[in-house]
């Protein structure tokens, strides 16, 4: 970063490398569609560029990058031309997103929650129920889980006491644990997840059709 | 067990979970989890769901989106000065690195150009860039010639170099001038050849750790203080297109100490220059290698190789044969050869010559010289070698001496010079 407060394009571009997966995924948690993701990201990056002479190497580059990335994805999200967009994904007592994630995990099979599931639904699943936790919880809990930062760190990186950290990141795993019940309650643990078998993603494709049809 | 315990419980095993207690805290939980079937429950709970978000992976790497990026905060700066520049006092500076037009101009043109893709003209913007344009030209003839000493003897080859220079024409990247500001004029009036040059040593620049990019940092500062530096940049721009089609030559000259890597360089140079000097040769030195030829080099081989049938094409098989031949047989008179001819010849074939470091490679060149408009005459060479052969079969030919070797090997020399590519020359 300091290359490229220094004006150094190519270090800019490394940076970009680097971190455009990480900044990715962390809009991903904001966003409900990958484009948007991606522009938000780029955003962050345009951000950085604008204000590399501001940047001072007092604390870990991940933190400032972070603290910009939450900046930009909190005020899209309030940003009137999208909050109707996104309270329909995201009610604020997570009813909504607790009931769509039931969905996703019961309606092609037939009514059997313990159904196999794969990869993609497995992500969309987990990434609805990130997206259902407020807006504080899902950036420390990012933070947390996906740049391994300490309590002390993710205080930095947003603005807030190390004891306001403890305090979301718990109600934050709390949130995530009642989002994803459903799963955890029938063993579908990350160790543990059944992966589709062709046989069964056959029966799968049969139980699809009928509820289609249905 | 109210609400508010149940938090605090909730804090502490989240706490526990990220790492985040104390030692003392940490065994004293641990010590509770022992005897709390329920506390051990809600642990593997809260661990179960938020090592669920594993599930969602990292973005794979996307060289679309970095480019786009750029490309987005480059058209984002370009809007800046656009704005800055609309006002009624124009606020640019003139001699400003990000003068909106410019930058306008370099993305469509290098764009319609087809460059842009690799080459982010949105890097060039930023003063560090402009300023390292004569490193990322320079970097491979850095790398070649390793230090600054060998560089600059090189850039003593001025025969050797100017018909190099003829040879590359335009894909010799000119010194960018010593102003950042006419930079990027400088970068506008690049062939796309020269582009294409200037993009590939800046992803070898790119390539590079810390200290290596501060060694070549270094020597071009050097360089630059230099005041024949414009002479030694293009010598190192010239070296580094001569070794590009030399690969493995490259691998040899990383274990060389400097004297050898001088030598070894100067001598690829010369024979490259060499190679394009046959295109062109003046009349004077045409005449002089016939003239050679004819009182020299002839009578010569004829003398040493006394044939029955010493005609004009055998002696020029004999030549072949000579340089075909494996070293320890070499002609005894060939220093005297081509040390009779060097002072009959112009300025630049004498260096292009002497900077041939074995005789029997000049010999190699002045042959190929020799023949550079008789290839046509491949088959009464091929009939001449044959009847040669045959003499030698019939023991009249001194065996010893000839070597007559391979026939496959002689027929692919004549079809190299044929070719164009001069004879070829021994490991």
């Amino acid at each position: 970063m300091l290359r490229v407060r220094d004006d150094d394009a190519m270090a800019f571009e490394m940076l970009i490398d680097r971190h455009q997966g990480k900044i990715q995924r962390f809009m991903q948690g904001w966003v409900s569609n990958v484009q948007q993701s991606e522009d938000l990201a780029q955003e962050v990056f345009l951000r950085v560029y604008k204000a590399r002479k501001s940047y001072v190497p007092t604390a870990k580059f991940t933190t400032w990058l972070y603290r910009i990335a939450n900046n930009i994805a909190s005020n899209h999200v309030r940003d009137s031309s999208h909050r109707r967009e996104y309270q329909l994904s995201n009610s604020e007592n997570n009813s909504s997103t607790q009931l769509i994630i039931e969905n996703i995990a019961i309606a092609p099979s037939g009514f059997q929650p313990s159904r196999r599931i794969d990869n993609s639904e497995r992500s969309e699943v987990v990434l609805l129920a990130l997206q259902g936790l407020g807006e504080r919880q899902r950036t420390a809990l990012m933070l947390s889980k996906f740049e391994g930062m300490s309590y002390q760190e993710i205080a930095e990186t947003m603005g807030l006491g190390v004891k306001a950290i403890k305090s979301l990141l718990s109600r934050a795993r709390v949130n995530l644990k009642n989002l994803l019940e459903p799963y955890i309650a029938n063993g579908l643990t990350p160790g543990n997840l059944p992966l589709a078998t062709s046989e069964t993603a056959s029966t799968d494709k049969h139980a699809d059709k009928g509820n289609i049809n249905e | 067990m109210n609400q508010s315990e149940l938090e605090l419980v909730d804090e502490q095993l989240t706490a526990y979970l990220d790492g985040e207690l104390t030692l003392q805290e940490a065994t004293a939980l641990e010590q509770r989890l022992v005897v709390d079937e329920k506390l051990r429950i809600r642990l593997a709970d809260l661990r179960k769901a938020y090592d669920l978000l594993d599930e969602i992976p990292e973005t794979p790497h996307n060289q679309r989106f970095t480019k786009s990026t750029m490309e987005l905060v480059i058209k984002d700066l370009s809007n800046t000065e656009l704005t800055a520049s609309s006002g009624p006092i124009r606020s640019a500076n003139r001699n400003d690195w990000l003068a909106w037009p410019r930058v306008l101009f370099l993305f469509c043109g290098l764009a319609a150009a087809g460059s842009l893709s690799a080459f982010s003209i949105s890097s060039l913007n930023h003063r560090s860039e402009l300023s390292r344009l004569g490193l990322f030209a320079a970097i491979r003839g850095l790398h070649d010639a390793n230090d600054l000493e060998t560089a600059i003897k090189l850039s003593q080859e001025t025969e050797v170099l100017a018909e190099l220079k003829g040879r590359f024409g335009e894909e010799v990247v000119p010194p960018p001038p010593s102003s950042i500001s006419e930079r990027m004029e400088w970068v506008e009036s690049l062939t796309p050849n020269q582009t294409s040059r200037l993009k590939s040593g800046r992803e070898m620049f790119g390539k590079m750790d810390r200290a290596e990019r501060a060694r070549w940092t270094s020597m071009e500062s050097k360089l630059e203080a230099r005041s024949d530096s414009k002479q030694v940049q293009e010598a190192i721009y010239i070296i580094g297109m001569v070794m590009d089609s030399k690969t493995r030559a490259r691998e040899e000259l990383e274990v060389m100490n400097q004297e050898q890597r001088i030598a070894y360089l100067r001598n690829e140079l010369s024979f490259r220059a060499a190679m394009h000097y046959a295109q062109h040769m003046t009349p004077a030195d045409a005449k002089a290698l016939s003239d050679w030829d004819i009182n020299t080099l002839n009578p010569a081989l004829i003398q040493d190789n006394p044939s029955p049938s010493s005609r004009f094409n055998e002696t020029r098989v004999l030549l072949a044969l000579l340089l075909m031949r494996p070293q320890e047989h070499s002609f005894e008179r060939q220093d005297e050869l081509v040390d009779e001819l060097i002072p009959t010849l112009s300025k630049t074939a004498a260096s292009i010559i002497a900077g041939i470091s074995k005789k029997e490679d000049q010999l190699r060149v002045l042959f190929y010289w020799l023949f550079r408009d008789r290839i046509p005459r491949e088959q009464l060479l091929l009939e001449a070698y044959e009847n040669l052969e045959k003499n030698a079969r019939n023991g009249n030919e001194n065996k010893e001496k000839l070597d007559l070797g391979d026939p496959d090997d002689f027929s692919k020399n004549l079809m190299n010079m044929r070719n164009g590519m001069g004879p070829s020359r021994r490991p």
